[in-house]
């Protein structure tokens, strides 16, 4: 089940359990990002 | 938004994109746009659905993205092939170590993106230190 939108101050909120890719195609789990320090996400709408 | 990848830094975050078509794509960004930037890639757009992306032809061509796309166009930064879900919006989320969310903002159409300054404002605020000291302020774009 997704998880609710993030929409506005969502200090309540936590980013849900994700996988994206690096330059390698390797699993990098959301977690893994975050965990190393406060980030600053920015999800692009596409590459051109 | 790389050019307030220093402010983010100096700030102690960090700034990572995240994209949504093949590495290939995502490789080429880096090196042409961001080439000092952390890039991931999301083609299944799972993330994407987290944050609570918007998608679909409306959003993305409503007249309220003309005006945009009109800057974009006269600063030079036409759009290319498309890279990616054509149809996708974006969006930006400062989270904390914890994995809180302590600010996002979902991309209503193409071309709907918080300023720069706003962001760094906005971590600045998360992270617990006065924003205002640093020439920052935090307009509230939502209400447009």
């Amino acid at each position: 089940m997704p998880t609710p939108p993030m929409i506005g101050d969502t200090a309540s909120q936590r980013l849900g359990e994700g996988v994206v890719l690096d330059l390698e195609g390797h699993e990098v789990p959301l977690r893994a990002i975050y965990q190393q320090g406060p980030v600053v996400l920015v999800w692009l709408r596409h590459y051109g | 938004m790389r050019g307030i990848k220093n402010e983010i830094e100096a700030a102690g975050a960090r700034l990572v994109f995240i994209g949504n078509g093949a590495t290939a794509f995502a490789r080429h960004f880096r090196d042409a746009f961001v080439p000092d930037c952390e890039v991931l890639t999301d083609p299944s757009t799972a993330s994407y659905a987290l944050l609570g992306a918007r998608r679909g032809i409306w959003i993305t061509f409503t007249p309220r993205s003309w005006p945009a796309i009109l800057r974009a166009l006269r600063g030079g930064f036409g759009q290319s092939r498309t890279q990616g879900h054509a149809f996708q919006q974006g969006g930006v989320a400062i989270i904390d170590s914890s994995g809180r969310v302590r600010w996002s903002y979902v991309s209503r159409f193409a071309g709907d993106n918080p300023l720069p300054a706003e962001i760094v404002a906005r971590l600045w605020q998360a992270l617990g230190k006065p924003a205002a000291a640093f020439g920052y302020s935090i307009r509230a774009r939502r209400s447009e």
